[in-house]
């Protein structure tokens, strides 16, 4: 099932919790909602599932606008960022609830909870109590109750936000190898972009309400649209330096007290037609940077941090910390100086004050 | 430890023994009252069981109410109103607590206030309303068992007790509401549940202790209740209605008081009360603890 928002808004008295947003998931896709703490993710999920109604837009399932359909009567399932079990019942019984409110004979019921239970490797746990189980169970409890009614849109609310770091990196392949095998168009939110990233056909970044970005993981790690989506995703994160674009001799430079950068021309003309003001934010990865004794701006070596497979080194440049990710052997200590040179093919411009990349083409 | 943290707990025993023991001197003393011919202090003059013939034959003439049939009465009154108060008290909690509806922030300071105001104020606007009542045709007095909703029936006196009752009930209830995840009622609405599946289904099972703690709560209330059963029956047949009025058919102006008798009632009455109490305290205190603890 496809799912589109046109316009969608959600206000709770003041609080704007999402504001004008457009989206359109495709059928069968694997969507991430990526944003910080608040930033209203769990309200497009409960507007989804139509436990919040929607206070402007129109919310579509394929062509028909379910506004107003009961969240019953939507075919969703929907793991809860706190698993939201119920505690009195035994797992059989949690999961079947959906299957029981249908009014499915007890036989089927007691088939179809077997099988889901068997796949999410829970098939042992049906005569427990929630509370007796560990996390990552509940959390497959959680999952088979919201598979077993055979959903056409699955919600996914932070499901593994409460697992340990091994079960976690675990679940993620599991996760992601399920939704393509059921074919569910699924809905996933989370705070961490590297969930995001591994796990979805396509992240939408969220802000304040709004979408900031919604494109493929790797769109988003080499074209952010924006400084917002630029500086949330990635990590360690990249490197922002205020500078000046000037022109000279019909070539665009990149100017500030401690560096000089001659832009290619196309690069160049490119942000310069972009831009409104001189004011401009260079932002640079740090495996887009190297670091030699010869060629590049010149530099003190703050701290280096070995990270086993890279080394993360930070760099003073003037007020700012320049962080470049290197690989070994790295033999320079803390104090010495460096060069760093820039990968110009890799650089992104934002203009300072709308905070857009300049390097986009207009839509 | 130094004395100091020695005096604390013992001034706070002390500060609890003494009231307790004078408590329990009282019962003491109707204790041993209700199995002598007199007393003089916590003395006996003299051990006898007369006092506890009322359990088999009524001290007033065999043509008078027994006191088992008495106590039937008050044990179906006190029931029938802690049921009533427990499903509306958890029914309208449940409204306040979680669904949005104009009106909702002043219905929930009324019921404080409510629970609030002295209730000996209300006597005499309710008694009016009562005798207004009665006078409707069928459900003033027609209603076989309970006599009806109006002036002396136990229908209407039920119905004055759970109208005081309700307004502390639902607080409590809402308390208990208010502990539970939103997410789980999310959960099964979107499992397919309609809200009073969801009540039902999911929220009652998990507020077991403050449902059971407001049952007992209600129940010994109504067991107890005097005043308002006092107020709203009338003659004989009032004085036979529940046990605490019971009492009633001993005092009178031309006999002597028989206050052997009277403690041994008395003690009856309490009997089922303290039983009760036993077994329940720790559900009791969960009322005032707070919703429960533990579970996921
Ligand atoms: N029922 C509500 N009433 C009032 N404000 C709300 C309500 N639900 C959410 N909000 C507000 O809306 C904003 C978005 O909340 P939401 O729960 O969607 O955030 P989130 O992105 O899911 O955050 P998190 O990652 O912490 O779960 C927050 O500012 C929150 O305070
Ligand atoms: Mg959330």
């Amino acid at each position: 099932m496809k799912i589109a928002f046109k316009h969608l808004s959600k206000y709770f008295g003041k609080v704007k919790a999402v504001d004008n947003l457009n989206l359109e998931v495709g059928d069968g896709e694997f969507v991430a909602l990526l944003g910080p703490s608040g930033c209203g993710k769990t309200t497009i999920l409960l507007m989804i599932a139509g436990i919040y109604k929607p206070t402007k837009g129109l919310i579509y399932f394929d062509q028909r606008v379910v506004n107003n359909v009961l969240p019953k009567d939507r075919k969703i399932g929907m793991v809860f960022q706190s698993y939201a079990l119920y505690p009195h019942m035994a797992v059989f019984d949690n999961i079947a609830y959906p299957l029981k409110l249908k009014k499915v004979h007890r036989k089927e019921t007691k088939e179809r909870v077997q099988r889901v239970a068997d796949m999410m490797g829970i098939g042992e746990l049906l005569d427990r109590k929630p509370a007796q189980l560990s996390g990552g169970q509940q959390q497959r409890v959680a999952l088979a109750r919201a598979l077993i009614k055979e959903p056409e849109i699955l919600l996914l609310d932070e499901p593994l936000s409460n697992l340990d770091a091994r079960l976690r990196i675990m679940m993620r392949s599991e996760l992601k190898r399920l939704q393509k095998d059921l074919g569910i168009t699924t809905v996933f939110v989370t705070h961490d972009q590297l969930e995001a990233l591994t796990m979805a056909d396509r992240v939408a970044v969220v802000n304040l309400g709004c979408f900031q970005q919604f494109s493929t993981p790797d769109e988003l790690y080499n074209h952010p649209k924006n400084l917002f989506v630029a500086g949330f995703i990635g990590s360690p994160p990249i490197n922002f330096i205020n500078v000046s674009l000037e022109k000279s001799d019909g070539r665009f430079l990149l100017k500030s007290r401690d560096l000089e950068i001659p832009l290619p021309k196309e690069l160049g003309s490119k942000a310069g037609n972009n831009s409104t003001s001189s004011e401009v934010v260079l932002g640079i990865r740090p495996e887009h940077i190297l670091i030699n004794e010869k060629e590049g701006i010149d530099t003190e070596i703050y701290v280096v941090e070995p990270l086993g497979r890279e080394i993360l080194v930070s760099a003073k440049l003037g007020d700012s910390m320049i962080k470049v990710l290197t690989s070994p052997p790295f033999k320079a200590n803390m104090g010495d100086r460096v060069r760093l040179s820039f990968n110009l093919d890799k650089i992104m411009l934002f203009d300072k004050k709308t905070e857009k990349s300049l390097l986009l083409d207009k839509d | 430890m130094t004395l100091r943290q020695k005096l604390r707990p013992a001034l706070a025993y002390l500060a609890l023994i003494v009231p307790s023991a004078l408590i329990l001197l009282g019962f003491l003393w109707l204790f041993i009252t209700s199995f002598s011919t007199r007393t003089e202090g916590l003395r006996s003059l003299g051990w006898t069981w007369r006092n506890w013939s009322f359990l088999w034959e009524s001290p007033f003439g065999p043509h008078y109410p027994s006191i088992w049939w008495v106590t039937l009465n008050t044990l179906v009154m006190s029931l029938i109103m802690t049921l009533i108060v427990v499903a509306v008290s958890s029914m309208t909690a449940y409204a306040l607590s979680r669904m949005k509806f104009a009106g909702r922030k002043s219905f929930l300071s009324l019921t404080l206030i409510l629970h609030a105001f002295p209730s000996v104020t209300l006597l005499i606007p309710i008694y009016f309303v009562l005798l207004w009542v009665s006078k409707i045709p069928v459900i003033g007095r027609g209603v076989p068992l309970l006599g009806g909703l109006g002036y002396n029936t136990i229908g209407g006196v039920a119905l004055v007790m759970v109208a005081f009752q309700l307004p502390f009930g639902i607080w409590v209830m809402k308390g208990f509401f208010d502990n539970i995840s939103w997410d789980m009622e999310r959960s099964a609405l979107i499992d397919g549940a309609s809200r009073f599946k969801v009540w039902w289904q999911i929220m009652m099972p998990n507020i077991k202790p403050g449902i059971a703690a407001l049952s007992i709560f209600s129940f010994i209330t109504a067991w107890n209740a005097y005043l308002i059963p006092l107020t709203f029956t009338a003659g004989r047949a009032g004085k036979s209605a529940v046990l605490s009025l019971y009492l009633q058919n001993f005092i009178s102006e031309s006999v002597m008081t028989e206050w052997n008798a009277v403690a041994a009632v008395g003690l009856f009455q309490l009997i089922p009360v303290v039983i009760f109490f036993l077994f329940t305290q720790q559900a009791l205190l969960n009322i005032y603890g707070g919703g429960k603890k533990g579970g996921v």
